[in-house]
């Protein structure tokens, strides 16, 4: 292996267990920062309430769209290898977010941070660490949106919305990526994608920093 | 009691409205009848022209009544006033306009990679300067360290300096402290927090890629004497905000 690759695989390996420690400082229950659900209808109005919240949640945005930056820089062709982890990882953030309570604000700007520096720094690991990035941006992003809700209080129309949205997202925002860079071959457009990750990371910097600064 | 973000915070822009009136406007529903005033118009109405002193007087006076609208002192409310808000404060103050331009034109003149570097840096660490500012953490000579920021970009630009981008990112960093905490400390005073974080960012990134885009004259023959005046010109204001002129 080169010098060059070993550096990216310890550098990938950090930004894991930072990743990782990150999850569990936000796991401290601070307060009950919990979404609402606009429910009340049939599965339909409850699906497009789950994915609603998906969509006006700017940490989660920023999250998913970083994640499909991040994916189609590594690889054009990345998000179909990488998927699976992502289906698995979303039903089960929503199963701990039910049991483990968690401050939706950290954990979730926590995770869009890192994902967006992810993308800015576009660092290509191996398959298996990438593969567990993406498992751990579904996990954290499901966890966040749905901390401090029991498990069954959310009709499973809503669970369906935000699934489908979450996955809406990550693809668009890979396919976007992808087609840019296959049909643009050039090196700015790459820059460009990474120029944009850095303006989310430093929204979700500048939001976070008032919402702790106003609630605490 | 679980409360929704968006919710929370549509609470506390009320309270803000309510605790306190509108810093760039002490009577802002009086500002904006005036405004309304002004802009009435009858259609089909002939316009006479106007030729006494009166008439001029009063012509000036109505374009500064619209000039000093409250329409650019943080008035807006909700989303769209928030982002506008955000959008237009790196904008309006002469002070970032240079030292953001600067970023965008100095990595233009050192090339690749500082050229992408340089603009990813600044916003990014100026997001942590906002921090800062939010979190009341004191850091001293901020509107001099902004100044100065103006200075130095500015003759560095003057000169074609070409330092190492290690040395360019770290310096980038530095200023962009300064004006991230200045921002900062004003950010609360948005409508919307996210909305108003949106519209800076990418007005700061918007800034930079004017310099970039003016940087691009390198390549002209003609070009390095006007990055060269362009990099002077910035040293000038940033000279002037340094020792109080502006």
């Amino acid at each position: 292996m080169k010098p060059a690759n070993i550096r990216f695989e310890r550098l990938a390996a950090r930004i894991l267990h930072i990743v990782l420690a990150g999850g569990l400082v936000a796991s401290i229950p601070l307060s009950a920062r919990a979404h609402e659900f606009g429910l009340g209808g049939d599965v339909y109005d409850d699906f497009l309430a789950g994915g609603a919240v998906v969509l006006t949640d700017l940490p989660v945005m920023i999250a998913l769209t970083s994640t499909g930056i991040f994916i189609s820089i590594w690889d054009r062709e990345g998000l179909p290898h990488l998927w699976l982890s992502f289906l698995s990882a979303v039903p089960a953030g929503f199963l701990i977010a039910a049991f483990v309570p968690v401050d939706p604000v950290l954990i979730l700007f926590g995770a869009a941070i890192a994902l967006g520096l992810l993308a800015v720094i576009a660092i290509r690991p191996q398959k298996r660490i990438m593969s567990a990035i993406v498992f751990l941006a579904g996990f954290l992003t499901a966890w966040g949106i749905l901390a401090g809700h029991a498990w069954g209080e959310i009709p499973l129309g809503a669970y369906a919305g935000i699934f489908g949205l979450f996955n809406l997202v990550l693809a668009t925002s890979a396919l976007v990526v992808s087609t840019a860079l296959k049909r643009l071959p050039y090196g700015w457009v790459e820059i460009t994608f990474r120029a944009l990750a850095s303006w989310m990371v430093a929204i979700a910097v500048m939001s976070v920093a008032f919402l702790l600064g106003r609630t605490g | 009691v679980q409360i929704a973000v968006p919710s929370q915070l549509a609470i506390i822009t009320a309270k803000q409205m309510e605790a306190r009136p509108n810093p760039g406007c002490r009577t802002p529903q009086k500002g904006a009848q005036q405004m309304l005033d002004t802009r009435q118009y009858r259609p089909g109405h002939k316009i006479k022209t106007v030729n006494s002193t009166r008439g001029l007087a009063l012509f000036a006076l109505a374009v500064s009544v619209v000039a000093a609208s409250p329409a650019f002192a943080h008035t807006g409310e909700g989303m769209a006033g928030g982002f506008l808000s955000g959008l237009m404060h790196p904008i309006f103050g002469w002070d970032h306009v240079v030292a953001m331009v600067a970023v965008g034109l100095w990595g233009a003149v050192l090339g690749s990679p500082a050229i992408w570097i340089l603009p990813i840096t600044f916003p990014l660490v100026m997001a942590i300067g906002a921090a800062l500012g939010i979190a009341g953490i004191p850091v001293p000579f901020i509107e001099a360290g902004i100044a100065l920021s103006g200075i130095v970009l500015g003759l560095l630009v003057m000169f074609l300096v070409r330092a190492p981008i290690v040395v360019a990112g770290v310096l980038v960093a530095f200023f962009a402290i300064f004006h991230g905490y200045a921002h900062g400390t004003e950010l609360p005073d948005a409508a919307n927090p996210f909305a108003y974080a949106i519209g800076f960012v990418i007005a700061t990134g918007l800034l930079h890629v004017v310099g970039i885009v003016f940087g691009t004259l390198n390549g002209l023959a003609w070009g390095k004497t006007a990055i060269r005046a362009g990099g002077a010109a910035i040293a000038l204001v940033g000279t002037a905000f340094l020792t109080g002129i502006a």
